[in-house]
């Protein structure tokens, strides 16, 4: 999982490769699959707009995505969005625990920091960078997530 | 790895395979198309990834060359045929939402009336709290944004504010006016008083971060955990997120020591603290007794490590000592020590008096640790 695709030759092989990883972790954060469709597109345009002049499209992809996911994740939190929850072209395997349940009461940055650690194994550090503070932030933002899951799983 | 993060890797990647197993079952990548941003998304089956590709690219380009928004036309595709696949959830600005008007409603539509401040209870004391705001443009102090909001929470008439030095940035909570923003940044908190269901709030945040914490104080049901940290981001490269001002939760912890009360506000830099016992009275060589201590200290992990990086923080505390305690003294770990004053309240019955208290530190060097305690006379 986000491995830099090293100096993609075109923005096709950029696309191939990370147009499904995206979508996942956009969508851990959101929570809405056609909302992380429509972050990971503009995304993906964004850095299409830009190509020749971005050293690392990977690493500015994902910042995009991720960034772009926890302000989209806060603002689906204010909607009383009417399609919430009604995801017809979506089949989801049974999650006995609830945790995906118990992740949407978290913040959205408590969230995205526990998507980034645990789902797309970014040290610290670089969840620090995608989110865009400070590595003790994001060291804290994993741990109280974390709290808050402990206690909603074990009540 | 415990448990509890081998079972959220799981329900992770068990749901984020449902999500692409089921998209690339509806329909392929990169080949969405908005006819504009007032259409809804129609999607339709790739026509081949060179024309695609090309498409967009020429499409990018003249969306950057006219400066429009985000529209993007694929001219190989026909978007009236019949048999598109239409989104089941429309593109953004085409969802009809159905929102709290006058929870989102803009904020200089705002007015007190429309903002239900929850009614604070402290100790048999109810304390009905004002709410005001004001753009944060008319302030002095530099380095603020433009497009940033106080909001301004004081008592009602009849308790005295603290501070007379006229700081326009001030928070009253509780009579209490504190002097925010020592340290030049923006203080931010989202308090929750333990048992007792006040929620005060005081935050630089964006304006639609802003109509969320009125929201929030609405309902009077204000998480510490939910409210979280609030993020001002203002920018306009995705890439450079300037956030300008994170906060994590800060906790107010209140304790009924004996008559009076304590209470602690911590460091808005996600420290967590918790009260030390309150000690015995002691009595100081030059007669001075202490009788109440309150010790504010980090409880998270290797506070070395923890605040490594960060350059200061500001500790802060409030709360209520004996009426014939003349002051209160707050002592740091690394050897200051200030005493601040204490102010009556006439309209608490039982006479006690309200103090804050603030004391800085270099975290990188020091553990966040400050001791508060009341002073009397050496006749008390």
């Amino acid at each position: 999982m986000f491995a830099e695709v090293s100096n993609p030759d075109t923005f096709g092989t950029l696309f191939d490769r990370e147009w499904r990883p995206m979508l996942q972790v956009a969508y851990l954060i959101v929570g809405s699959h056609a909302v992380a469709e429509e972050l990971v597109q503009e995304a993906f345009t964004a850095v299409l707009s830009r190509w020749g002049s971005i050293d690392r499209p990977g690493g500015y992809l994902r910042t995009v995505v991720v960034r772009s996911s926890v302000d989209a994740s806060k603002r689906r939190r204010r909607e009383d969005d009417a399609t919430r929850g009604t995801r017809p072209d979506v089949v989801y395997q049974p999650d006995p625990d609830g945790i995906w349940e118990h992740l949407d009461h978290l913040n959205s940055r408590q969230r995205s920091a526990l998507v980034l650690r645990f789902y797309a194994d970014l040290s610290l550090d670089d969840v620090a960078d995608a989110l865009g503070c400070r590595p003790a932030t994001a060291r804290s933002l994993v741990r109280r997530g974390l709290q808050e899951l402990r206690k909603k799983v074990s009540l | 790895m415990n448990d509890l993060e081998n079972q959220l890797r799981a329900a992770l990647t068990d749901r984020a395979e449902d999500v692409t197993s089921n998209a690339d079952r509806v329909r392929p990548a990169l080949d969405t198309v908005r006819l504009s941003p007032a259409d809804a998304a129609v999607r339709k089956p790739a026509t081949g990834p060179s024309a695609r590709l090309l498409a967009m690219a020429a499409c990018v380009a003249l969306v950057a060359a006219a400066g429009i928004g985000f529209v993007l036309l694929d001219p190989a595709e026909d978007h009236s045929t019949s048999d598109a696949v239409r989104s089941p959830i429309p593109s953004r600005g085409v969802v009809d939402v159905d929102v709290d008007a006058a929870a989102l409603r803009p904020l200089d539509e705002l007015s007190r009336d429309d903002v239900v401040v929850p009614t604070m209870i402290v100790d048999g004391l109810t304390l009905e709290p004002t709410l005001r705001y004001r753009d944060r443009r008319s302030t002095t102090r530099a380095g603020s944004t433009d497009d940033s909001f106080w909001i301004e929470m004081s008592s009602s008439p009849g308790n005295l504010p603290l501070d007379p030095t006229g700081d326009t940035e001030r928070l009253d909570i509780d009579g209490v006016t504190w002097d925010i923003n020592d340290l030049g940044e923006v203080s931010s908190a989202f308090a929750e008083v333990n048992d007792v269901g006040v929620r005060v709030i005081s935050s630089n945040v964006s304006r639609d971060d802003l109509v969320l914490v009125l929201e929030q104080l609405r309902v009077g049901s204000v998480d510490a955990a939910a409210a979280g940290s609030f993020d001002v981001d203002e920018r306009d490269d995705p890439t450079n997120s300037d956030t300008v001002y994170s906060s994590g939760p800060l906790l107010l912890n209140y304790r009924q020591v004996g008559t009076w009360s304590c209470w602690s506000l911590f460091d808005r830099n996600q420290v967590e603290a918790r009260f030390g016992d309150c000690s015995q009275p002691i009595t100081q060589p030059d007669g001075t007794v202490l009788f109440d201590q309150f010790t504010i200290s980090s409880t998270q992990g290797d506070p070395s490590e923890e605040f490594g990086n960060i350059v200061s923080t500001t500790l802060y505390a409030i709360g209520t000592v004996p009426t014939d305690a003349i002051a209160v003294e707050v002592s740091s770990a690394d050897g200051m020590v200030e005493q601040h004053p204490v102010s009556p309240r006439a309209s608490d019955p039982d006479g006690r008096q309200f103090f804050v208290a603030t004391t800085g530190f270099d975290t990188d060097q020091h553990q966040p640790e400050a001791t508060v305690a009341a002073v009397f006379g050496a006749d008390s």
